[in-house]
């Protein structure tokens, strides 16, 4: 009986009523979408890298570290000696050990020169890579010369600069930018694309550590500007040399996997131990989730910002039911006419604010999922957070039900105004 | 006895008294004309005998109960099962159809449904009586409210108080908004059903022309004088 009345009673009030519900709708949308994007920033942060135990690089600060070799972020960190490589691939407990260079961009996007076994062992976010076209570079021998000189493109550099399996592409040394020197006489092959994975690796080049050193023979030595007759030594150089020669003598980071992870700290102590160079082991996740405490004070703030937010909408909600409600004095007097109590007046304004709250809570939970949905794809591109639909976090259900009850606590004070209303009309109420 | 007041004194709080009634009895199926100018208490009356507010001092019985003595939920449930209320104006929900705002009583009364369905079947039986009664049966039950006319809703109020059977009808300047023609049609179809059922009618109105139609009559002059009763 209540129920009908009240829901014919809102449907009669509909026009108004939708925007309460529009309003709680928005603010339910803001503070669900900060509390996902917060935990899944964290996540595809802390999980930037995964798979890989332990990055190891010259001893200094491990965040900054990270930073660089993970985000090329920062300055770049010292290299290390590239014999190290093979000492980690030989030390007890160690799986497998993976080199990984840095230094030269392909336009914005940061090269990194690993081996081609990185394919298999390096994971983003749990997911293993995948190739989107082609395939990964091969290992350069001296039968597959050609090798060298194969590359991969990350999902947004390939979308980006539109670029497919086949073309050539050259790179240029150093950071970038316009008037940096270009490796005109070392042009790469595209041999594969990567499927997007909201990782940094999305915006990387990769090629294979013997390509990177390629492209660097001569350098240094020869005096730079010569034009084409330094171009012309590279040229002769190279085609000189055994694919073998092309190895390192340096590397930015070795990524390492365990065969057994609770070993992890032994294996860090042994690496740490180790006496031609300082080295250190860092644990990328660890590290990483570190980093991102630092920026708590900013996502608390984002956080506390939505709830304010979504505070000051329930409080219009109930400005907004205590506006309407004048207009209702007539629909009491008549209801209560017809015997019914100025408490059920009360249980009807109750019953329809927190409805209208649920409705609009409904609203925001559904617009807000399904926004994510279409945008998915463009913030894992452009912002590297992937996000899942409907892995809403635990405290976003639990500050939707706190935001529910808050919007049947505040409906009592319209119902408090109904229960007095209907008590002193009696049956003459104003006609508004 | 369907209203027995005694010694009746009712005052806003604080106030001096606006309404003093030494005695007043109405029998089952009778009917009373409270009349007199504006602020002289008939409002407040109808207040008191639907027991919305309660006597400042005496006894006000409704039904053979006292209204002081029963709590505000009985007074709601004796106001629901044994009245019926038609206002000058503004009588009907505008969200319920004509039918609707009909069955409101029914719905809310298990007794006044049982008696609806004891004499008449079912209850939207009733009301499609009811309309045939008051002139009403041309519109479809389903008409919403403002669709109808002024004196058409006023109609639809009757056919509402009238619904389940009830003991009494109050009805508040029913016929203030409405032209002279349309005011004797509409006196005459609110007696004529009281007759009918043997419901008793308690009818507030400043137009002295209407009380000669009335078994009793109830004239208020305000605060300071004495009520006097008329008999007829």
């Amino acid at each position: 009986m209540i129920w009908q009345l009240a829901l014919k009673s809102a449907w009669s009030r509909r026009s108004g009523l939708s925007f309460v519900v529009l309003s709680v709708a928005v603010s339910a949308m803001l503070v669900l979408s900060v509390f996902q994007l917060r935990q899944d920033a964290r996540q595809s942060f802390s999980q930037a890298v995964s798979g890989v135990d332990l990055m190891v690089g010259p001893r200094g600060s491990a965040s900054e570290f990270l930073l660089y070799t993970v985000f090329q972020l920062g300055r770049p960190s010292r290299n290390m000696q590239a014999s190290h490589l093979e000492t980690l691939e030989n030390m007890p407990g160690v799986a497998w050990a993976v080199p990984l260079q840095l230094g030269d961009r392909y336009r914005e996007a940061p090269v990194w020169g690993t081996s081609s076994a990185f394919f298999g062992v390096f994971r983003v976010q749990q997911q293993p890579l995948v190739f989107a076209k082609g395939r990964a570079f091969a290992k350069p021998s001296a039968d597959n010369r050609s090798a060298v000189f194969e590359l991969v493109l990350g999902a947004s550099v390939a979308s980006r600069y539109r670029h497919h399996v086949g073309d050539q592409i050259v790179l240029t040394h150093g950071d970038g930018g316009e008037l940096a020197a270009r490796h005109e006489q070392t042009p790469f092959t595209v041999v594969g694309v990567l499927a997007p994975t909201g990782g940094s690796i999305d915006r990387a080049v990769l090629v294979s550590v013997q390509g990177f050193e390629a492209m660097h023979v001569g350098w240094g030595v020869m005096p730079m500007g010569l034009g084409s007759g330094m171009a012309n030594v590279q040229k002769d150089l190279l085609a000189d040399m055994p694919v073998d020669a092309l190895t390192p003598s340096s590397l930015t980071a070795i990524l390492v996997g365990l065969q057994d992870r609770s070993r992890v700290f032994q294996v860090r102590r042994q690496i740490e131990n180790t006496t031609t160079e300082p080295l250190m082991a860092v644990l990328p996740g660890v590290t990483l989730d570190e980093l991102w405490q630092v920026l708590s004070v900013a996502e608390n703030t984002l956080l506390l910002v939505g709830l304010v937010v979504s505070l000051a909408s329930l409080m219009s909600v109930a400005a907004l039911m205590l506006a309407g409600l004048s207009a209702r004095r007539r629909e009491f007097a008549i209801l209560r006419a017809v015997g019914l109590s100025p408490a059920a007046m009360m249980r009807l304004v109750m019953l329809e604010t927190a409805v209208v709250a649920l409705v609009g809570l409904l609203v925001g939970l559904l617009a807000q999922q399904s926004g994510l949905m279409l945008a998915s794809d463009w913030l894992r591109q452009t912002m590297g957070v992937s996000v899942r639909v409907w892995s809403i976090p635990t405290e976003a259900w639990m500050a939707l039900g706190a935001m529910l009850l808050t919007a049947v606590a505040i409906a009592g004070i319209p119902a408090w105004r109904a229960y007095r209303w209907s008590l002193s009309d009696g049956l003459s109420a104003p006609q508004a | 006895m369907v209203i027995s007041l005694s010694q009746l004194v009712y005052a806003w709080p604080g106030q001096s008294p606006l309404l003093r009634i030494d005695a007043l009895n109405l029998e089952a199926g009778q009917s009373l004309f409270v009349g007199g100018p504006s602020g002289s208490g008939k409002s407040s009356l109808l207040s008191l005998l639907s027991g919305v507010v309660l006597p400042t001092a005496g006894d006000c019985q409704v039904l053979g109960q006292s209204m002081a003595a029963l709590s505000p939920v009985a007074r709601d449930r004796l106001r629901a099962d044994a009245m019926g209320i038609v206002f000058q104006q503004f009588n009907l929900l505008p969200y319920l159809s004509m039918m609707d705002n009909v069955l409101l009583p029914v719905k809310v009364s298990h007794r006044r449904h049982a008696q609806s369905c004891d004499r008449h079947g079912h209850p939207v039986a009733q009301a499609r009586g009811l309309f045939e009664r008051l002139g009403l049966d041309a519109l479809p039950p389903s008409t919403p409210v403002h669709q109808l006319s002024v004196g058409q809703q006023q109609r639809v109020a009757v056919a509402r108080a009238f619904m389940g059977s009830p003991a009494l009808v109050i009805a508040d300047e029913p016929t203030s908004a409405l032209d002279d023609d349309n005011r004797d049609a509409f006196l005459e179809l609110l007696l004529g059903l009281a007759n009918a059922g043997s419901t008793s009618v308690v009818m507030v109105s400043h137009d002295r022309r209407l009380a000669d139609r009335f078994d009793q009559q109830l004239w208020l002059v305000g605060p300071r004088p004495l009520a006097e009763k008329i008999p007829s």
